[in-house]
C-alpha cells in the first residue's frame, strides 16, 4: 500500500490512475485482512498462548526441579553431615583402640622382658650350681683316687697286712 | 643248695673218707675257689666242645704234684661229667659237710695274704666267741680284699677288709 502510495503515477499524483485497481486491491486487502483477523489472529493468539503456557509449564517444571534439587541438596547435606560425624566417630574409636593396643603391647613387652630376665637368672644359677657340683665331684674323685693310691701303697708292706689281720681278730674277740 | 651239687659233695666226701685222704676235701675246695676266680680256665673246663678227656688231662696237669690223687680224681670226675661250673659250689658243700660231721661249721676266710697258723687258731677262737659255733677255717687268697679279712659263715659275712673301708670312704666323699 505504501508502495502503491509512494509510487508516483503518470499524472504526477501518488494514487494510481486506474482507481478500480485501487478499489479492487483495497477490497482484496480488506478481505484478506479480515480473514487474517478472523483466522490468523486467533491462531496466532492461540499459538502465543500455547507458547506462553508451554513456557510457563517449563518454568514451573524448572521451579519444581529446582525445589526438588534443593530438597535433595538439603538431604545430601544432612547425610554428609552425618557421614562426617560418623567418620569422626570411627576415627575417634580407632584412636582409642590404638591407644589401648599400644598400652597392652607395652604391658606385654614389659612382662616378656621380666620373664626373660628371670629365665636367664634361673639358667645362670643352674649353670653355677652344675659347675659347683661338677667341681665337687671332680675333687671327690681325686680324693678317692688319692686315698686309694695311698692305701694300696701302704698295704705293700707285709707287716701292715699282718697287723690288719691281727686287728680284725682282736675286734672279733672284743 | 641244689640236689646235684649236694649229691656230688656227698659222693666226694664218701670217697675222701674211704680213702682216708685227709685234706683232699680242702684241696678240692681250693681248686674250686681258684676256678671261680679264673674265667679262662673255667670256660675251658666247662666247654662242651672240648672233649672230656682233654678237660680231665688239663686238670691232671694243673694238679700234678700239688694235690693228692684223691683230690685230682675227684676234680677230674666233676670236670669230666661236665660240671666244672658247679665245682666251686661242690667244694664249699664238701667242706661244709666235712666240718658238720665233726660238729663244726666252715668259716670261709678271704685274705690278701696267707694267714699264719697262729692267726688261724686265734681267728677260729674269736669266731667261736663271736658266733658261738665251732668253726673250721678255710683260707682263700683274694688280692681284691687289699688288706684285712672277710669271713663268711653260712649266710653271715663279717667284712673287715680294707676294700670295704675304702668303699665307705668313697661313698662318704660322694
Amino acid at each position: 500500500m505504501i508502495g502503491i502510495l509512494a509510487a508516483e503515477g503518470p499524472n504526477g499524483n501518488f494514487i494510481p490512475g486506474d482507481i478500480n485497481e485501487f478499489y479492487w486491491g483495497s477490497a482484496a486487502f480488506g478481505i484478506i485482512f479480515v480473514i487474517f483477523l478472523w483466522k490468523g489472529v486467533p491462531a496466532i493468539s492461540n499459538l502465543m498462548k500455547a507458547r506462553t503456557a508451554r513456557i510457563e509449564d517449563e518454568i514451573a517444571a524448572a521451579a519444581a526441579q529446582k525445589a526438588a534439587a534443593e530438597d535433595q541438596l538439603a538431604t545430601l547435606s544432612g547425610q554428609l553431615g552425618d557421614a562426617d560425624a560418623e567418620a569422626a566417630k570411627i576415627i575417634a574409636d580407632a584412636r582409642e583402640q590404638a591407644a589401648k593396643l599400644e598400652a597392652d603391647l607395652l604391658v606385654r613387652a614389659e612382662a616378656d622382658v621380666a620373664e626373660t630376665k628371670e629365665r636367664s637368672r634361673i639358667e645362670i644359677q643352674a649353670q653355677r650350681d652344675q659347675a659347683l657340683a661338677d667341681l665337687r665331684a671332680a675333687v671327690a674323685h681325686q680324693a678317692r683316687v688319692a686315698a686309694d693310691a695311698v692305701v694300696r701303697q701302704n698295704l705293700d708292706d707285709a707287716g701292715t697286712q699282718s697287723a690288719l689281720i691281727d686287728d680284725y681278730i682282736s675286734q672279733l674277740s672284743a | 643248695m641244689s640236689d646235684t651239687i649236694d649229691a656230688y659233695a656227698e659222693a666226694l666226701l664218701a670217697v675222701v673218707r674211704a680213702e682216708g685222704a685227709a685234706g683232699a676235701d680242702d684241696e678240692i675246695f681250693r681248686f674250686g675257689q681258684a676256678l671261680e676266680g679264673n674265667d679262662e680256665l673255667r670256660n675251658t673246663l666247662s666247654d662242651p666242645y672240648v672233649p672230656a678227656t682233654t678237660r680231665q688231662q688239663i686238670v691232671e696237669d694243673l694238679l700234678e704234684g700239688k694235690a693228692s690223687h684223691v683230690a685230682r680224681a675227684g676234680v677230674s670226675l666233676v670236670v669230666g661229667a661236665g660240671r666244672a661250673d658247679d665245682l666251686p659250689a661242690i667244694g664249699r658243700a664238701l667242706v661244709a659237710k666235712g666240718a658238720a660231721a665233726g660238729g663244726k661249721e666252715v668259716a670261709e676266710v678271704r685274705s690278701a695274704v696267707a694267714l699264719t697258723d697262729d692267726q688261724k687258731s686265734r681267728l677260729a677262737a674269736s669266731l667261736k666267741q663271736a658266733t658261738g659255733k665251732d668253726v673250721e677255717i678255710k683260707v682263700t687268697l683274694d688280692p681284691s680284699v687289699l688288706g684285712g679279712v672277710v669271713t663268711t659263715i653260712g649266710d653271715t659275712v663279717i667284712d673287715g677288709s680294707v676294700r670295704s673301708r675304702l668303699a665307705q670312704v668313697k661313698t662318704h666323699l660322694g
